[in-house]
């Protein structure tokens, strides 16, 4: 049970790895244009929702914050918003572990929107040098969109069965 | 009410909180320190880069071939236009190579009577692109030469054909490229043939803005855009693109390089630009002095 733990971590280690490589070679068509979807968040996301014990919180942070320093986005301040998003939805995964993929979906786009926007409005306060805010709205739904995309590899990762009952965020209601 | 029932629950669930606020902390020191103390940052941020990103070239390297054979692919669809107008284009550069010959031998001539003394031709170092950014926001590329070979802060970057961006980060084997699209970017450019000066600013488009035209009336679509040398940061009359006018009337530039397919970057050296301070350095005595015994040695020879 706990190799397997570690075996679904080191290959969440792997994709994301791959993810970023992909991202950042040369000449990739997706990085002119529009923006780019939030492909690790959205995989982050699917897996919590599935297995909430697979990702600790500093490996989400190593991830994010080797992303942080690769794709020149400001240090830190994405991985400490998608820290706060993971560790909040981790919270939130009894009340949607029997629900439906678009009731989750809805949460999720909530959690993703909320996320980016509170990034623009951070950066804005800070007055670093921004595009503009149709590109943000582009991006929160790109990523949104490809929520669906990147749920379907999580099973990759995680398998089909369901959270097991010794987990620590399965809560029983009393 | 919801609550947890397990006996190390209570213990895994503590340290998760713990784990979780000092995480989130040493991020927000981070990125306190990218905002406050930018320089030191990026050199950390490029410390980090230049330690990993060589290392991925074992899969950067195939990618990008097979991103190339993707888009070949897309060519060869339309390859019986693509010939047909290639061998136009061909009978039309033929004419202007001999023109190009011709107003070489006649501007060589031309120099010579009046004994102009050309700028020195900016050096450059070739390098290839190892990668781009993996956001649409921050708009830099990664190139395979540094400190290593010589590449300092503040040199421009062409694909050859027009500006591409200017360094502003250097690794020891790596080197960032911000490109003219990034929202930091300004630069001055000169537009010609009406000698216009403006502001360049990179807004994530592939279209940036021109801004600060002191007679917008005396610029119209189509104008070539060049750098200005102004404020010292290009060398003056490097190729930008061309004016175009977007939907609103605003005048943004169509950039000449191939931003498409960025492979290969030219790196122009830059020599320091000697600036006079003193009003007396411009009246060297001595300079005139051994010119002009210069000249008559000459005028004996």
């Amino acid at each position: 049970m706990i190799n397997a733990l570690w075996g679904q971590r080191i290959f969440y280690l792997l994709i994301s790895l791959l993810l970023i490589v992909w991202l950042i070679a040369p000449q990739n068509s997706l990085s002119h244009g529009l923006p780019t979807p939030e492909f690790l968040l959205c995989l982050t996301l699917a897996i919590i929702f599935r297995r909430p014990d697979v990702l600790p919180v500093i490996l989400i942070a190593i991830v994010f914050l080797f992303c942080d320093f690769l794709f020149n986005r400001p240090i830190g301040l994405w991985t400490v918003i998608v820290i706060i998003i993971s560790e909040f939805a981790k919270t939130q995964y009894w009340r949607y572990k029997d629900s439906n993929f678009i009731t989750t979906w809805f949460f999720i786009s909530f959690l993703i929107s909320s996320g980016i926007f509170s990034y623009m409005i951070i950066l804005n306060v800070l007055l670093v040098p921004q595009s503009n805010f149709w590109q943000y709205i582009i991006w929160a739904l790109i990523t949104i969109l490809t929520y669906p995309v990147i749920f379907c590899l999580s099973f990759l990762i995680v398998g089909f069965d369901k959270q097991s009952q010794h987990s620590p965020f399965m809560r029983k209601k009393i | 009410m919801a609550r947890n029932n397990h006996e190390d629950s209570n213990y895994t669930g503590r340290f998760r909180r713990v784990l979780t606020v000092i995480s989130i902390i040493f991020c927000l020191i981070l990125f306190l320190l990218w905002r406050l103390d930018n320089p030191r940052a990026e050199t950390i941020r490029l410390a980090v880069v230049d330690k990993f990103v060589p290392n991925f070239s074992f899969i950067l390297t195939p990618l990008t071939t097979l991103q190339n054979i993707a888009l070949d692919f897309r060519s060869y669809s339309n390859i019986f236009e693509l010939n047909n107008e290639l061998n136009k284009e061909i009978q039309q550069l033929k004419h202007w190579k001999e023109q190009a010959i011709q107003w070489e031998a006649k501007y060589a001539k031309l120099l010579d009577l009046n004994k102009v003394k050309l700028d020195l031709k900016l050096p450059y170092t070739t390098g290839i692109v190892l990668a781009d950014t993996g956001s649409g926001f921050r708009q830099h590329v990664l190139i395979n030469i540094g400190a290593k070979d010589g590449i300092k802060n503040g040199w421009a970057a062409t694909d050859g054909l027009g500006l591409v961006g200017r360094i502003t980060g250097v690794g020891k084997s790596t080197a960032l490229v911000m490109l003219l699209t990034d929202t930091s970017s300004k630069v001055a450019v000169s537009i010609q043939p009406s000698g216009e000066k403006a502001i360049m600013h990179g807004d994530n488009t592939m279209f940036p803005a021109l801004e600060l035209i002191s007679k917008a009336d005396r610029v119209g679509a189509g104008d070539r855009v060049i750098t200005s040398g102004d404020g010292q940061v290009f060398p003056k009359g490097l190729l930008i693109g061309s004016v175009v006018k977007d939907s609103t009337g605003r005048k943004r530039v169509s950039l000449s390089a191939d931003y498409k397919r960025l492979a290969f970057l030219r790196v122009l050296r830059m020599i320091p630009i000697e600036t006079i301070q003193e009003s007396k350095m411009l009246i060297g005595t001595e300079i005139i002095k051994k010119d002009s015994s210069e000249d008559k040695d000459t005028l004996n020879d």
